[in-house]
């Protein structure tokens, strides 16, 4: 595919002189700057570009149209249908859901005709470059539009026999609506001479092209000479007309003679001069049987060549197969001659009438809607079997993988934003191949603006299995929380990241405040902690010691006692944390109610002794010893009172 | 469209050499060859500068952020031979620990992805590579040295991703071990591909292509399982793709052969399109189409262009 090169202008006196350099920063962004690459040679000295003027940094983004608030409503439901889309193809084969996806393409051309309708009315009250902006998106939009609606019909629906054109006939009416307007307030006004209406013979000719033949034969009625024969004859004429019902051969066949005998009727009539005294009539006469001549005398009251492709073919080619389409549109497009005048949205329809799928697809990635319609239309043609059926005439082609490129791109695009990233995330998770790993690699870099956000990126983390993702989240929220800290708060992310050596340090934390100032914080989370706690040793014993801290003010002294000496016990305790563990052993020695068995008090001056030497321990110590000699007096008699 | 959406006045006083966003691009450091290395506050489009780190005594070359599970640490290499880890305290940047085991200029620090650990790659003009790593017990940095990586000097290393290898040594619920590897470019003319082998690090691959210095080698984040692709530059004034699916066989594509010098390239974030500045004042996007074939990239609906001075 031919690409024309974009380029934009970095506006900086620095970089014009130096030379730039890029790198990216985040999904949609890129950091410019100046750049010189100096080399280890260069004398380490300031370099030619010392100067006063600034160095600048200058970052970019592309555009996202869809970023616009007024479009939200597109993406946000639009996603809902892909969605449905999705789930319907889950369990059926393609023969049932046939009908289905008929049915979503609407709902998506819904979709945009909403859209439209809400940019329509801010249009009107916009102003400046706000107004040039919305009608920008408006002219994307009905092109899209457009473009989907003649794709449904062409390679979503189902059309019966391949007479193609009744729906085509639709389409036009639906983006040409002027005609059909027009003709609605001339005949609501009961005029009597409407030809006086400056659109009058524009309306009759529009309606004619769309085949509406009732409507010109309401609009000629009020005609001041209605009732010449002239007009008569016209009016009977257009009543006569054969109207195509059936589909199967032998309707067809009928249709088609008498369409025959209907033309050469009205052929002989003409050559008669029976329509000459009102040009106007006489063209109408002349369209019907498919003059050439008239055809061309035509061709200024068609907007666009495919207005003339329909209208021609009404008259000329009723009976056409969908396949003939391209012919005739190629025919068109010669006769009005805009071969070489042909804008984007003529190629694309087209390419479409052509059934060229591929060009269509390539035409429509360059819509500058940021892959909204390439994603969702692709998607709904690989579903009803129209790019699996390519895979045969072009070697290498994937359906599927051409499908999920573009589903993926616009998922990555949403990713950028800050909030439709979870539509963006609805689309990743429908990419089989690439999907997941795009979303382990953006997922975490979505910055955590609150609680709240960070608690929903760990949701949809943890939802697709992505634990190293949770965890990095965690932890990096916990360290957060200590800088500012708030070592409660890093102790629970903590505990979530489950890290073991970083909780650890965090619980050392706990136990060093503690020493310092005698208080342990964040109580319920360490009344809370459970199995949690088992993901370091450190923390199960602050775990122990809080617990121990409880049992003792809650003058549960046996227990804490017993707490006490399981801990000391233990190969758990912090080196800095012995001294503590001692002292608080003091007044439960003390205690009326003997606490310790001989064994545990053995247990105590054991430690004790080993423990001597610490400096904090020093003016402590001698008490310790004489409670625990006291404490051992009291348990050995005890103990040899109760064997 | 491409829009500015930021410019950020850095206030240097002489050329910037690297700018580079932290993980969640709230916060921009920026480097010079005025000595200095800044800090700003960028969050919702307004720059604040937050600190002017001092403790280089030549060009700085290069900057790299941690991942934010170790704290926003910041690393800067320079001419004078040293790396400086800086870590923040109250929006105030300290040097945290300093590296000067390098004989010459060092050109190049990357962190390793956080799943490896806090660890950090430097490449330097003494030919040598050093792989610092924090050990967390004893809160010290442990270094080893790559001795003669590249004749002449190393001008660049990018680290690999965190892949777990396809066929592990995990049985059962053991986490298969990641394999840690990381590229360096030189004025060898050469890319070379390292790999941790117990405590040692070895040459795991050499790849032969380049005619001239190699400038900057970038690891493409990995998306699409077990594929590895590597992206070099070169004074040669081609950018080469490598590819390969067990590391071991690589196999190159030459992207473009531009008109002038390739100093820098870069990958997105999820590895789709790189970016490449030259010295003809240009940077150009490129993407890989369904087919494979890499080209450059304009289209405007998908806001991608070339950027031009």
């Amino acid at each position: 595919m031919e690409r024309e090169v974009k380029t934009f202008v970095i506006p900086n006196e620095l970089c014009k002189r130096a030379g730039i350099t890029a790198t990216w920063l985040t999904v949609d962004q890129l950091s410019v700057r100046a750049f010189e690459k100096r080399n280890i040679k260069l004398p380490d000295a300031p370099s030619n570009f010392l100067s006063d003027t600034p160095s600048s940094i200058f970052h970019l983004r592309q555009e996202v149209i869809l970023f616009h608030p007024i479009l939200r409503k597109l993406v946000n439901e639009s996603c809902g249908v892909f969605i449905a889309v999705q789930n319907l193809i889950v369990n059926k084969n393609p023969a049932d859901y046939k009908v289905e996806l008929f049915k979503m393409s609407r709902q998506y051309r819904s979709i945009i005709r909403a859209c439209l309708e809400n940019l329509q009315d801010d249009l009107s009250e916009a102003k400046g470059q706000e107004k040039e902006q919305l009608q920008n998106y408006i002219t994307i939009f009905y092109s899209v539009e457009c473009i989907w609606h003649l794709c449904e019909i062409l390679f979503v629906d189902i059309i019966p026999g391949n007479l193609v054109l009744s729906q085509l006939l639709e389409w036009i009416r639906f983006h040409f609506p002027k005609h059909e307007r027009n003709a609605a307030t001339m005949l609501a006004s009961e005029s009597v001479n409407l030809e006086t209406h400056q659109d009058y013979w524009n309306t009759v000719f529009g309606s004619l092209l769309q085949g509406r033949v009732k409507i010109v034969r309401a609009l000629l009625r009020p005609h001041s000479s209605a009732d010449h024969p002239t007009f008569k004859l016209v009016d009977q004429v257009l009543r006569a007309m054969p109207i195509c019902s059936g589909v199967n051969g032998t309707s067809i066949n009928e249709f088609n003679i008498q369409w025959r005998h209907w033309t050469m009727d009205v052929q002989s009539k003409i050559d008669a001069k029976l329509f000459s005294s009102e040009k106007h009539l006489d063209l109408i006469m002349r369209l019907v049987v498919g003059e050439e001549k008239a055809w061309i005398e035509i061709q200024d009251h068609c907007e666009a060549w495919y207005e003339f492709l329909a209208g021609w073919m009404f008259y000329t080619e009723p009976t056409a197969k969908s396949f003939e389409l391209g012919q005739y549109a190629k025919r068109s497009i010669t006769k009005m001659r805009v071969a070489n005048n042909l804008k984007h949205l003529d190629r694309v329809i087209l390419a479409a009438m052509e059934f060229d799928i591929f060009q269509v697809i390539k035409e429509i990635q360059h819509m500058t809607e940021n892959g909204w319609f390439v994603a969702h239309l692709s998607d709904l043609l690989f579903h009803s079997s129209r790019l699996t059926s390519l895979e045969k005439e072009v070697p290498n082609f994937s359906a599927e993988k051409l499908r999920e490129s573009f589903i993926l791109e616009y998922g990555i695009t949403l990713m950028g934003h800050k909030s439709l990233w979870p539509v963006g995330l609805s689309y990743l998770d429908h990419c089989t191949h690439d999907g997941n790993q795009v979303i382990a690699l953006l997922l975490p870099r979505i910055p955590l603006d609150n609680e709240a956000k960070t608690l929903k990126i760990i949701r949809e983390a943890k939802k697709r299995d992505l634990n190293d993702v949770v965890q990095c989240i965690c932890k990096a929220q916990g360290m957060l929380s200590l800088k500012r800290g708030r070592i409660g708060n890093a102790l629970c992310w903590a505990l979530k990241s489950q890290d073991g050596p970083f909780t650890s340090y965090l619980a050392d934390k706990f136990l060093q405040d503690y020493i310092k100032n005698g208080k342990l914080g964040s109580t319920d989370l360490l009344d809370n902690l459970g199995s949690c706690m088992l993901v370091s040793d450190r923390l199960i014993f602050l775990g122990k010691y809080f617990e121990f801290h409880k049992l003792y003010q809650t003058q549960k002294y046996k227990e804490a006692a017993n707490l006490l000496i399981s801990l000391l016990a233990s190969k758990i305790i912090p080196k800095y944390f012995w001294y503590v563990l001692l002292i608080d052993a003091i007044p439960l020695l003390e205690s009326e109610e003997l606490l310790f068995s001989s064994n545990d008090t053995f247990t105590i001056m054991h430690c004790a002794e080993q423990k001597e030497d610490l400096p904090e321990l020093k003016d402590k110590l001698n008490i310790l010893k004489l409670s625990a000699a006291r404490n051992l007096a009291r348990a050995l008699t005890y103990e040899a009172q109760n064997e | 469209m491409v829009s500015i959406i930021n410019s950020i006045d850095t206030g240097h006083e002489d050329m910037i050499h690297d700018a580079e966003v932290d993980y969640y691009g709230l916060r921009l450091a920026t480097c010079s060859s005025d000595n200095s290395v800044k800090v700003f506050d960028i969050k919702s489009g307004v720059q604040t500068l937050i600190d002017d780190l001092k403790g280089h005594f030549g060009p700085v070359w290069q900057i790299a952020w941690s991942h934010p599970k170790f704290g926003n640490l910041l690393a800067s290499c320079s001419y004078d031979r040293k790396v400086i880890i800086w870590k923040e305290h109250q929006r105030k940047w300290a040097k945290y620990y300093e590296y000067a085991n390098h004989d010459s200029s060092v050109n190049s620090v990357q962190f390793a992805p956080p799943e490896f650990g806090l660890i950090l790659a430097c490449g330097s003009s003494d030919s040598s590579i050093s792989i610092l790593s924090y050990n967390q017990g004893t809160n010290s940095w442990d270094a080893k040295k790559i001795q003669n990586a590249h004749a002449i000097g190393c001008n660049a290393v990018s680290w690999a991703p965190a892949i777990t290898p396809l066929f592990g040594n995990g049985e059962g619920d053991q986490k298969p071990q990641l394999i840690k590897r990381l590229v360096s470019g030189g004025c060898d003319n050469l890319v070379k591909i390292w790999r941790e082998d117990g405590d040692r690090w070895v040459e795991e691959s050499k790849l032969e292509l380049h005619s001239d210095w190699v400038r900057d080698v970038a690891w493409a984040p990995s998306v699409g399982l077990h594929r590895y692709t590597i992206a070099s530059c070169s004074q040669d004034r081609r950018v080469v793709i490598w590819t390969s699916d067990d590391c071991l066989n690589w196999h190159s594509t030459i992207l473009h052969t531009f008109d002038d010098v390739v100093w820098n390239v870069s990958w997105s974030l999820n590895g789709n399109i790189l970016a490449v500045s030259g010295g003809d004042n240009k940077i150009t996007l490129w993407d890989q189409n369904s087919e494979g074939v890499w080209q450059c990239i304009s289209d405007v609906a998908k806001g991608q262009g070339q950027i031009n001075n």
